[in-house]
């Protein structure tokens, strides 16, 4: 897939999924690169500007095996960022649905 | 490529970042290559996974820059931050430096002229100084109202400064998001 259009969805799919559960960064990376292919390198300068920008807050938690494991949880920002997201993503993904539909039709 | 490769990557590309953020910036990748060890993969793996360092380190780099543009407000950090932001694309080169340069040459422009509305003053003195003409006074009453309008038209030009300064920063923000086909 288009390499910039993967950048602008990639952050809903991060708000997305920190959404239903607190995760680290590995595991989140682990769950995105399952549905889609992303150069997981990317999702950190994403995770930092969306802590930044107050939509994430950051904890540290020990594991019983390996390094200590930051973990990212949602904000009420970030949740209200979110559900702006989601709600511009169906109107795209419908619209552009519908086209493709339509010129599928007049084949 | 080994870890040791990407790790070397990351660290020159951000370079010009103080070693203890930076040392923060690497560490996320540290981590990530600790648990992508424990789960039995490869450093190799690991890397094709994460993707090229080079693009991450920028996209990583800009966003340093651009923190720091807006926490420590100085023309030292704009500047920076728009550098950054130009190296990232080529289109930025265009659509930042455009405006950005056209703005700042009409702000300093502003500056200049109220720099030197200010010492008119200076003029009434050399005419006292070379010519010994009749009306001196007349001619001081209005060089220094012209000088305190200077004054306050620089006061004024202060705070358009600031205005402007958040105004770029938001532009490089928002062009940064366009690049990125963010929305």
């Amino acid at each position: 897939m288009n390499v910039q259009f993967k950048k602008g969805v990639l952050e809903l799919c991060v708000l997305v999924l920190i959404s239903e559960k607190d995760q680290y960064g590995y595991e989140l990376a682990q769950n995105i690169s399952k549905r889609i292919d992303v150069a997981e390198g990317t999702l950190y300068p994403l995770l930092r500007r969306l802590t930044k920008e107050n939509y994430f807050t950051t904890y540290l938690s020990e594991s019983t095996e390996g390094p200590s494991r930051k973990y990212y949880s949602l904000t009420e920002a970030g949740r209200e960022y979110m559900e702006s997201l989601i709600e511009e993503w169906k109107q795209f993904s419908s619209g552009v649905n519908e086209l493709i539909e339509e010129a599928e039709k007049n084949e | 490529m080994n870890k040791e490769t990407f790790m070397r990557e990351l660290d020159l590309q951000l370079e010009r970042i103080p070693e203890q953020d930076r040392h923060e910036l690497l560490y996320d990748f540290e981590e990530h290559f600790e648990m992508g060890e424990q789960e039995g993969k490869t450093e190799e793996e690991i890397t094709a996974e994460l993707g090229n360092p080079k693009v991450i380190a920028k996209d990583m780099f800009m966003e340093y820059r651009i923190t720091q543009a807006e926490a420590d407000k100085s023309v030292k950090n704009i500047s920076r931050a728009i550098l950054a932001t130009i190296s990232l694309s080529f289109f930025n080169l265009i659509f930042v430096i455009g405006p950005v340069a056209g703005i700042t040459a009409a702000y300093v422009g502003l500056v200049a002229a109220s720099i030197a509305l200010i010492f008119t003053p200076i003029v009434w003195l050399g005419a006292l100084i070379f010519h010994q003409t009749d009306s001196l006074l007349q001619p001081f009453f209005i060089t220094i109202t012209i000088s305190s309008f200077g004054v306050l038209f620089g006061i004024a030009m202060l705070y358009v400064g600031k205005v402007l300064y958040l105004l770029i920063l938001k532009y490089v923000k928002y062009n940064i998001k366009i690049v990125k086909g963010a929305r």
